[in-house]
């Protein structure tokens, strides 16, 4: 196949050879074969062929905002002429560095070209390269262009970055973030630290038996032999409940409530598994008053029963990989009538990640409540936590919304303090001017 | 204009002047311009109108026109698109034809009893040498246009701005280097015609249907060249 081009030449060169040959006019013979020489050397020259491809990696992990270097490697075996080639990138991934679209002119057979660019990964989730395209052109076009594509297998897995809380040792410092101590798993082997004295049940160990307590019982009639209760091995229970709400959306599609708080939610699982404790999480919608009792049922997964190890940590980042806002229609009663096989019995500590709004308060504080019945009162402990991504801060486009983002932010601390008064250990965490182990850190304080 | 395309854009120009100025001064010594010319004059007298000889306007009017055609490509160079250029060639091959077509054997204007409409005034290489260099300007700036055009697409289309200049180099280079090599091979042809020649009569002018052993070849190239371009179509 040629262009038109060819044949126009073509039409030149035999005009000029035909009229020549007609009036005997070696002069326009001669200028006739300048065009029909041209054509014949350039017709011969091939355009690029046979394109080998090299691709990336077919996995490349990363975290959000990290940078990454795409590099494809192509080599031209035969032919000259021009190769050009493109890939679009996926969404939320922004250009840093070089090009993603890119033309090379090939010289001899057997070059090499890289098309090398680095990316900005702005969200997390798992992504998809777009298959790489080609294009070879004839160094003069006399002949059409060849367009293709190579099939594109990586994947580009970007997690979201997680809070790097570390345990302080100085003994004089205490902080006031929760930790489960009173909650135990009811079986497990007891160990030796003392818990309770109680009557001998038929099957207990003579050796259990505390002969002290025992004699001074039996001043008292149909009186049982008492025996040492010791504390049971097992592992703390941590339950964190991330609000899908659609108030949480506050900000840009890349910056926003809700991309913190699954920040948030990830930092505070990693540091409560690091710490032997069983984790669980769930998902739940804040707007949904909670009246009906079923649960929605979605595609997504939209909790995880609590579990321990590097397993679970692997579980949750999964899970929030692919969590958006509005993934769940469940509110936090129907998200404990989930779970509540798991959490009974074990007093928990629960942390309830959200943005709080006029809408959705009533339905938290009814949340709580619930939340509530399974936790046992203690004075000294708060086993409910709250964890407010504030998104005022992030959605300020001109200079005056700064004001109306302190004004609400004012608003936001006093429906914040209404909820201490409950009970709740309540943090509220602006992202656009801390990040979150901060404001944890903020939470340590001298004795 | 960037530093990379100064060197194009500087033998476009060159090539250009020199094309304008061998047309323009070709068709001026051509005798069509003569009989013209003083046809014109004679029109002019009768009229009782002064002026200048044909001698003065040989020599003037080249230097005027090339001098204009000169600012015209600079106003290209300057202001307009550079493939305008190109148009300028189209009014060179016609201004070079009739010096061509003196040098023909077939004497046509014979049939009406004024042979002397188009007679050659130069000698054949000076009129050769000038339609080569037309035509080879014609054919170099064509595809450098080509060239351009594609460097457009690519910017266009987001190619980096060094890439595309480096692109558009080499195309231009491979059209310039292949026009003046078919130029250079074609005017070897040229300057060994006419030993050719002697020799080939010296073989074969005795013989009869002798103008046979040229123009079978030539139809035949022709011929050729057609199957050679319909072949390529077809695949």
């Amino acid at each position: 196949m040629l262009t038109g081009d060819p044949l126009k030449l073509t039409i030149s060169a035999l005009g000029f050879i035909l009229m020549g040959m007609f009036t005997g006019n070696t002069i326009l013979l001669c200028l006739g074969l300048i065009s029909l020489i041209f054509l014949y050397a350039a017709i011969e020259i091939q355009p690029p062929t046979n394109l080998q491809h090299l691709p990336p990696p077919e996995s490349i992990i990363a975290y959000v905002d990290d940078e990454q270097t795409i590099t494809h490697q192509i080599t031209v075996e035969k032919g000259m002429g021009l190769v050009t080639l493109g890939q679009n990138l996926p969404a939320h991934f922004s250009l840093i560095e070089g090009n993603n679209i890119q033309a090379y002119w090939v010289q001899k057979p057997g070059q090499t070209l890289e098309l090398s660019y680095r990316i900005k990964c702005t969200r997390r989730g798992v992504y998809q390269l777009n298959n790489l395209n080609w294009e070879t052109r004839h160094p003069l076009k006399l002949k059409p262009t060849q367009k293709g594509i190579f099939p594109e297998h990586t994947e580009l897995i970007v997690k979201p970055r997680s809070l790097t809380a570390k345990r302080i040792r100085q003994q004089k410092i205490f902080t006031k973030i929760p930790m489960p101590a009173e909650s135990r798993v009811k079986i497990g082997v007891p160990t030796t630290n003392f818990k309770e004295l109680r009557e001998y049940s038929t099957g207990d160990p003579y050796k259990n038996i505390n002969w002290k307590a025992t004699a001074r019982k039996l001043m008292s009639p149909n009186s049982r032999p008492a025996v040492n209760e010791y504390e049971r091995e097992g592992r703390r229970v941590v339950f964190i409940l991330l609000d899908t709400n659609k108030a949480l959306g506050l900000g840009t599609s890349l910056k926003n409530s809700f991309e913190y708080a699954v920040q948030a939610t990830l930092g505070l699982s990693e540091f409560y598994l690091t710490r032997q404790c069983t984790v669980g999480l769930c998902l739940f919608n804040s707007n949904n008053q909670g009246k009906t009792t079923k649960p929605v049922k979605k595609d997504q997964p939209q909790y995880l029963f609590p579990e321990t190890g590097k397993i679970q940590q692997y579980k949750i980042h999964r899970l929030l990989l692919n969590t958006e806002v509005g993934a769940t229609d469940n509110s936090i009663h129907q998200a404990a009538d989930q779970m509540k096989g798991y959490i009974r019995g074990t007093n928990p500590l629960f942390i309830i990640v959200t943005r709080l709004t006029d809408e959705n308060h009533p339905n938290l504080i009814r949340g709580m409540t619930e939340l509530q019945k399974y936790s046992r009162k203690s004075q000294n402990l708060k086993n409910l936590m709250l964890i407010n991504v504030s998104g005022y801060n992030l959605s300020i486009k001109k200079r005056g919304d700064k004001s109306a983002a302190e004004l609400l932010q004012h608003y936001e601390n006093a429906q914040l303090n209404g909820l201490r008064r409950f009970g709740v250990t309540a943090v509220n965490w602006d992202p656009s001017e801390n990040t979150i182990t901060e404001v944890l850190l903020k939470q340590v304080k001298q004795r | 204009m960037s530093q990379n395309q100064t060197p194009v854009r500087i033998y476009e120009a060159s090539i250009t002047i020199l094309g304008s100025y061998l047309a323009i001064s070709s068709f001026f010594n051509s005798s069509l311009y003569k009989t013209i010319a003083t046809a014109l004059n004679q029109l002019l007298r009768l009229f009782q109108i002064r002026t200048i000889s044909s001698q003065q306007i040989t020599t003037i009017i080249p230097l005027l026109v090339t001098l204009l055609v000169s600012l015209l490509v600079v106003y290209d160079y300057i202001v307009g698109k550079p493939e305008n250029i190109i148009n300028i060639y189209q009014l060179n091959l016609l201004l070079i034809t009739p010096e061509t077509l003196s040098y023909s054997k077939l004497d046509w204007l014979n049939l009406i009893q004024k042979p002397q409409i188009l007679e050659p005034t130069r000698s054949p290489t000076t009129v050769y040498l000038s339609g080569a260099i037309i035509l080879l300007g014609y054919l170099s700036l064509y595809f450098t246009s080509l060239s351009r055009k594609t460097s457009e697409e690519l910017a266009y289309r987001g190619v980096e701005e060094s890439s595309v200049k480096e692109i558009f180099l080499k195309q231009s280079a491979l059209s310039i280097t292949l026009t003046t090599s078919a130029t250079i091979i074609s005017t070897i042809v040229f300057i060994a015609i006419s030993p050719l020649n002697t020799f080939l009569v010296s073989i074969i002018g005795q013989q009869p249907y002798n103008y046979l052993a040229f123009g079978v070849p030539g139809v035949l190239l022709l011929l050729l060249s057609l199957w050679f371009y319909f072949r390529e179509q077809e695949k």
